[in-house]
């Protein structure tokens, strides 16, 4: 029963893991290598610091400033 | 890039967040040990599918292919959205610097209001994009 749940638990790992993939491909096609750095750069960080919090607060910019001519 | 181009974006860029979204939220409840991790992600995640979502809509604006109220509506949510997020990350660093239940039951919620606006805007984004 063990054993079936933990099948179950790993197909569903899978498919997550492939629409994650191919969803992920998609950007990189629209957003070339620069923005898949930039996400697998942010998916290997082991144990993030006050370091890394300082670069969370940088990013998100205030939404007017996209529409600046 | 034609409407027909923006509007697939828009799909995909939600698809993606609520992709990486429900990932990181089972790989939560299944390990705990990684839960700082997970947040770190999630929010990092969350500013990328925001900063690519408003180049796009920046640039499609710039084209003449957005209008003054449907940018002040997309603008409305955006908002709402940079304040859910700088207000997470100000959670997420009180947590790190002091680990009790109270400050991560406050992270969760912002984290989870966040992960809301984020979707309020995409969805906007994507309609406002598909007219």
């Amino acid at each position: 029963m063990t054993l079936e749940k933990n099948q179950i638990n790993n197909t569903g790992d899978q498919t997550m893991e492939l629409t994650l993939v191919l969803t992920i491909s998609e950007l990189i096609l629209k957003h070339g290598v620069p923005m898949a750095l930039q996400l697998i750069k942010d998916w290997n960080v082991e144990n993030p610091t006050l370091e890394d919090i300082l670069e969370l607060k940088k990013r998100v910019p205030r939404p007017s400033t996209y529409f600046e001519k | 890039m034609n409407k027909t181009r923006y509007v697939t974006y828009g799909s995909m860029l939600l698809i993606t967040f609520l992709s990486i979204l429900s990932l990181l939220v089972s790989s939560c409840a299944v390990n705990q040990a990684t839960y700082e991790q997970n947040v770190y992600k999630g929010l990092n995640m969350a500013a990328t599918t925001y900063e690519s979502t408003m180049e796009t809509i920046g640039e499609a604006y710039k084209k003449g292919m957005i209008s003054e109220p449907m940018k002040e509506k997309i603008i409305e949510k955006a908002n709402i959205y940079w304040k859910t997020y700088h207000s997470a990350v100000l959670a997420y660093e009180i947590y790190l610097r002091q680990k009790t239940t109270d400050n991560k039951l406050k992270l969760d919620g912002l984290v989870q209001n966040m992960n809301n606006a984020l979707v309020e805007f995409l969805e906007i984004s994507q309609t406002n994009l598909d007219k």
